[in-house]
Order: structure tokens, then sequence, then C-alpha cells
């Protein structure tokens, strides 16, 4: 099912800024975990989650390939709020794949999935899953 | 003494002129020349002698010692003054520390003043300290605390720097390696803040 993100056309280059509770990382590995309302902002993107692990490319400390979200996750865009249990957040191609029940809601509209890709760059998702959509009569 | 030739009078002439010329010449010898100073010939130094004998200091101490866990501890000081208060301790200027964990890690840190107190409270800098790790961390605090038994550093303050990733903000840093000084884990808690630009 595919769907128009109008409000999460993010800029995939804006920084991306990570606020926690706590960040620990293992300095032998270089793992790093955000753990306490963790809360991953770019541009006008909002996403929260409960622990948020840090994915490096290959090798490379110093460029973050990917955000590994867990525990309850809420992406927030200026019209857009998507709830799901996970989500990868990769930051590399801007996108961001959300598992586990995931609710939709659009202004009124609410959808709800197994699945759901949101492409940042383009502004467009993709609902998959068992897909329900309670769709409000507008008045328009 | 009207001479007919001119050549007694040029003799003449020269009898006055060249004794005056040789008159001037000599005084602008003595007038130019620089004068020596006989007073100034020795210079000393200007070190007070009694406050250097009624506060015995230590100039550049070092402390090296290993921790429980393995990894060796060492710091240098430019001065370090005994602590009136306990008799062990000793406040230091200009501190150099640095940490060298088993696993090949190591943290180097710089402050300005700090506490050296091995039996009791271990090593405290305080005072812009700056530390810097292999790993690529460079951190700014007020104050971090040495753990002289195990390896541990803490930052009780605020801390700021950067990381391999971004650039890093909390209320308070911890560096903790596990019972055999193996893995160590740098702990940033009380509302840390990363923020990472992607590549352009």
């Amino acid at each position: 099912q595919q769907i128009a993100f109008g409000g999460i056309k993010g800029d995939t280059k804006a920084p991306v800024e990570v606020t926690a509770d706590s960040l620990a990382v293992n300095q032998e590995t270089g793992h790093a975990v955000f753990t306490g309302n963790v809360v991953i902002g770019q541009g006008d993107m909002r996403l929260t989650a409960a622990q948020v692990e840090v994915v490096y490319g290959q090798g490379d400390q110093s460029r973050i390939d990917r955000l590994h979200a867990t525990g309850g996750v809420t992406l927030v865009s200026a019209r857009e709020a998507a709830e799901a249990s996970e989500a990868m957040y990769d930051v590399a191609k801007g996108t961001v794949v959300m598992t586990g029940d995931v609710l939709l809601t659009q202004g009124e509209n609410v959808m709800s999935g197994q699945r759901l890709d949101v492409d940042l760059a383009t502004g467009t998702g993709q609902m998959q899953g068992r897909v329900r959509t309670i769709l409000q009569p507008g008045g328009n | 003494m009207a001479y007919d030739n001119s050549h007694s009078r040029f003799v003449g002439w020269a009898k006055i002129v060249l004794p005056l010329i040789a008159l001037v010449l000599l005084s602008t010898l003595f007038l130019l020349s620089n004068r020596v100073d006989p007073m100034a010939a020795i210079p000393y130094a200007e070190v007070d002698v009694m406050e250097l004998v009624r506060e015995p200091a230590l100039i550049e101490p070092q402390y090296a010692g290993m921790t429980e866990d393995g990894s060796v501890l060492s710091l240098t000081a430019r001065r370090a003054v005994p602590d009136p208060e306990n008799e062990r301790g000793a406040s230091a200027e200009g501190l150099v520390a640095k940490l060298t964990a088993k696993s090949g890690f190591v943290a180097d840190m710089t402050a300005t003043s700090g506490v050296l107190d091995p039996a009791g409270q271990g090593l405290v800098l305080s005072e812009k300290v700056t530390l810097q790790t292999s790993t690529g961390y460079r951190i700014a605090s007020e104050r971090i605390d040495v753990n002289p038994d195990m390896t541990e550093l803490v930052s009780p303050g605020a801390v700021s720097g950067e990381g391999p990733f971004g650039t890093l903000e909390a209320g308070r840093m911890e560096l903790k390696a596990d019972d055999n000084g193996q893995v160590l884990d740098l702990l940033f808690n009380e509302r840390v803040k990363l923020v990472y630009l992607p590549p352009q």
C-alpha cells in the first residue's frame, strides 16, 4: 500500500541529533547504545525510542550507518505520526523501516500493518502486512 | 714671520692645523666608546630564597602505579606542595596523567591543578581537565577522579567533547573496565546529547 508522507520529507544530509539519558560505548568494539527515552532528531523528523543502538559503516567508526531503535518507537513529523515496536533508521540512505504492529495516523485517517518503509528523501511510505485503513469521510 | 716662499708658509700652517686635528680625533675616541660598568659584571638570580625554604615543594614529582586489574597509571606534575590537612596527600599544578589498560587502550589527561592522594581518595584532576583516548575521544571536563586501585575514571560534572562519530555533551562521564581490566566501557549519563554530521 503506497502512501504519501508529505510531512516526513526530511533532509537526509541535515545533522542528526541524538539525546538520551545515557550512552554506553564499548571501547573494544566501539559498539554504542543509547538508553533511556532516546530522541533522534533530523530536520523536523523526530524518532523517539526506549533504546537505540548505533551501527557503523564497515570498520569506519566515524560514520554512522544505521540506528536500530527498539522498545516502542514513535516517528513524528509535521503531519504524520507512526508508532511501532521497532525501527531501523538508515542514516546513509535516509530510510526508516518500522516493524511490529505499526500504527500510522495521518491527519484523521489511521492505518495499521506489520511493516512500514518510509523514504525520508522522497517523503513516501509503504505499509505491508495485513494493512487496515480507517478513512474518515472528510468534509471536502 | 712672513715667509717668502709658499713651502715654508704651508709648513707653518701645517704646524698649527695638524695638532688641532689630532686633538679632535683623540677626544672623539673617548666620547664615543661605551661605558663599561664594573658593578654589573655578575648577574645573579632573583629567586626568593626565603619562600623556597619556608614552603617545601617537590619539583617535577612523578607518580606511577599499577592498578589491581593490570593497567598502568603514571602521572607527572610541574610542582607539588604537601597538603596541610592530611599528611599523605599533596596538591599539584600542571598535571599530565596517562592510563594504559591491558587491552592497549590509552587515556591521556592533562589538568592545571589536582590533588595526589594515592592512599586516600585517589588522584583528583581539576580545573580545565582534558581527556584524550586512543579510541578517538577528546573530552573536556572540570574535574576527573582517577582511581589508583581499579581502572576507573569518573567525571562527576558536565563533560563536552568529540567522539569518533560526532560531538558529545553529557552531565556525567565514567570510564570503567570489567573485572579483569579487559573490556572498557565509556559511559555518559545524565542527559547525553550527540550531534552527528552525515558526510555531505
